[in-house]
């Protein structure tokens, strides 16, 4: 085998400029893959962090049944109410893969500036646990600030986040004064006051003009319950989300809850929609440079065959089968691909050490702020882009190669 | 001319043609290369297969080395008839039995004379160690020791033809077949080589069949085959292949 490599690899150093140029095309190749691929993992780590993380919306979040579906027309009948909240969170800190299980309750109604009111749609969370998820973020979603103002304390009760579409609106700033007014639980007319501490853009722009976090605890003051419309879980490990999930559901069931489970991907369509949009992109690129690719190596191994055809014919003769012919110039494409690949890999790490350099900015479709563009090393992705990059050289070398091998010695022999 | 024909009567011939006949298609017309060829070589034999260009003399090697096929008739050898291997049964077939020498060398450019050498054996899995020891071995032998480790091109025609004679050796065939061996030599070159190749004839006992033009160097041959217009008109055993035979 050692001598098909030498021979593979000497031809290849015979033929320089022709060898290069290949070489060129399967680096490119492999840094357009590696590098769009280093880029949609980033999209996707981030997508991920900001719905977790940034927006503190865990991994898991538990619901009563039906509340998703049918929640929005009887929000009292679909709460989780004091007694299972407190059960459901309990059960949650008794797994060891669960950091934190907060509880979460969205209200509807209006707010007023005093002289204007309009409507909003209000996110109740629990500022302590909101402000430990943000601390347990990664990457650049941990030095993210999504806001303008100052953060939750931990104990804050009248206290509001503002959606900027919406201060606009009300002219509204850090330290104005506003006043919820929602619809308890029983129905009654309910009315308290607030003060801004923060502004914000919010992810979608449809809700910049109606979106408001406000503490968990106010939230309920305004709903008069002492319930939650879901229980936000924390994980150590994203891997973890389905497991836990299917075990969460099999314990809560064991003690008569009437609950269901979803995952983060679930509770956020938009994710699945990049998600396929860039594996559409990326296949796309995918299949045009491996068509590059492809092409380049049936060219550069069709030039070998015709020039070594002689040679060919002369090992055939010393008694080497039809299939070595084609074992031999596919192993020579393969150490060409293998060459082009860490080429490739070179010239990948250098750009993913120019971008850590000069640190780019954008701003992405979920997050209405710069953030840093970053490319992401996955070394699995790398392993199968190197193992597609030779695969496909070897592949692609066989079409010429079986030419070689189908021809019948004596015109190899005799061929000039 | 007459046909003459001297053979040993041997229960096994190492290789018999029967009503061997190779025709080539250009275009639309069909071209006889050999005709009516029928034909013993034994075990030892020191041949040389002579006669003008487009005679056949080529073909003949190339079927005795079953590196092509006959049109019609039987090669057989070792009692099996050539045309009914596979392609992959007659590549085992030349690399266990046959060793070629070409007029154009054909040694590997990018290899040492010394893994050129070592091709054959590389090709039949032999290990790398076993390989260069014969291979170094058979270098010795044809007088290049010292020349192992230097590509074809800083070698010399006659250098180059014993390293091709070294890899046809190497894997110690019964025959060896070489078409135009000393055609791209000079004549003093080219009579080292066919010396040289009678030596391991005599030595080693390998059958030698060599296509030449060259009516200088049949002196030293056993046996002489005359081809004209793809027909066998001459086959003569002489003294030297009868001394050898002995």
């Amino acid at each position: 085998m050692l001598t098909w490599l030498k021979i593979g690899f000497l031809n290849l150093l015979q033929n320089r400029r022709r060898s290069l140029a290949t070489l060129g095309a399967i680096a490119f190749g492999f840094a357009a893959i590696s590098l769009l691929g280093g880029f949609t993992d980033y999209i996707f780590k981030s997508l991920e962090d900001t719905y977790i993380y940034a927006q503190s919306n865990g991994h898991l979040s538990v619901f009563k049944k039906g509340f998703l579906e049918k929640g929005s027309l009887d929000p009292g009948k679909y709460l989780i109410e004091e007694k299972e909240l407190a059960t459901i969170i309990s059960l949650c800190r008794q797994e060891p893969e669960v950091v934190l299980a907060t509880p979460q309750l969205d209200i509807n109604g209006l707010i007023s500036n005093g002289s204007v009111s309009t409507i909003m749609m209000a996110s109740g969370k629990d500022p302590a646990a909101t402000n430990r998820i943000g601390s347990l973020a990664r990457g650049f979603t941990a030095r993210l600030k999504l806001f303008k103002g100052s953060s939750f304390p931990d104990d804050a009760f009248a206290k509001a986040g503002i959606s900027q579409g919406l201060a606009d609106k009300l002219g509204l700033a850090p330290g104005s004064e506003i006043i919820f007014m929602t619809n308890t639980i029983d129905g009654f007319m309910n009315a308290m006051d607030a003060e801004v501490i923060m502004t914000f853009d919010a992810s979608i722009e449809i809700l910049n003009d109606l979106y408001v976090s406000i503490p968990f605890s106010f939230a309920q003051a305004l709903y008069e319950t002492k319930g939650a419309d879901r229980v936000n879980i924390l994980l150590k490990n994203s891997r973890q989300t389905l497991p836990l999930k299917r075990r969460l559901q099999k314990i809560f069931s064991a003690q008569g809850l009437a609950t269901e489970i979803f995952t983060w991907k679930q509770l956020q369509p938009s994710y699945s929609r990049i998600h396929n949009m860039f594996n559409v992109i990326f296949s796309f690129v995918f299949i045009i440079v491996l068509t590059i690719v492809a092409l380049s190596v049936i060219n550069t191994v069709s030039m070998a065959v015709v020039e070594r055809t002689r040679e060919t014919g002369t090992l055939r003769a010393l008694g080497l089968k039809r299939s070595g012919v084609i074992k031999m110039f596919a192993s020579e494409s393969a150490i060409l691909a293998s060459l082009g690949s860490l080429g490739g890999l070179l010239l990948t790490v250098t750009v993913w050490a120019l971008v850590i350099f000069f640190e780019p900015t954008w701003i992405p479709p979920t997050i209405p702020k710069e953030v840093p563009l970053e490319i992401h090393l996955v070394p699995w992705f790398l392993i199968f882009t190197t193992f597609s990059m030779v695969g496909l050289a070897a592949v692609a070398a066989v079409i010429p190669a079986r030419r070689a091998a189908q021809m019948s010695i004596i015109d190899a022999l005799g061929h000039i | 001319m007459q046909l003459q024909s001297n053979k040993r009567l041997d229960p096994m011939p190492l290789i018999t043609l029967k009503q061997v006949k190779r025709c080539y298609r250009l275009g639309q017309t069909s071209i006889t290369a050999l005709s009516d060829i029928n034909l013993q070589i034994e075990q030892g034999e020191f041949v040389a297969v002579w006669g003008p260009s487009g005679s056949g003399k080529s073909t003949l090697c190339n079927l005795i080395g079953t590196l092509d096929n006959p049109t019609f008739g039987q090669i057989i050898v070792n009692g099996r008839n050539i045309a009914e291997m596979t392609d992959a049964e007659q590549s085992d077939h030349r690399n266990h039995s046959v060793g070629f020498i070409f007029q154009r060398f054909n040694l590997i450019s990018v290899l040492t004379a010394l893994e050129n050498v070592c091709l054959p054996l590389t090709l039949r899995g032999e290990s790398k160690t076993v390989s260069s020891q014969k291979a170094r071995s058979i270098l010795a032998d044809v007088g290049l020791e010292t020349e192992a480790d230097r590509r074809p091109d800083k070698l010399s025609g006659g250098q180059q033809q014993r390293v091709a004679i070294a890899r046809a050796l190497v894997t110690e065939p019964p025959l060896i077949v070489a078409d135009e061996p000393t055609a791209n030599l000079d004549s003093k070159t080219a009579e080292q080589i066919v010396a040289l190749m009678r030596r391991f004839n005599h030595s080693l006992g390998t059958t030698f069949i060599f296509s030449t033009h060259d009516e200088h160097l049949l002196k030293e041959v056993g046996r002489r085959i005359r081809l004209h217009d793809g027909r066998i008109i001459e086959d003569i055993v002489t003294t030297a292949n009868e001394k050898q035979v002995c």
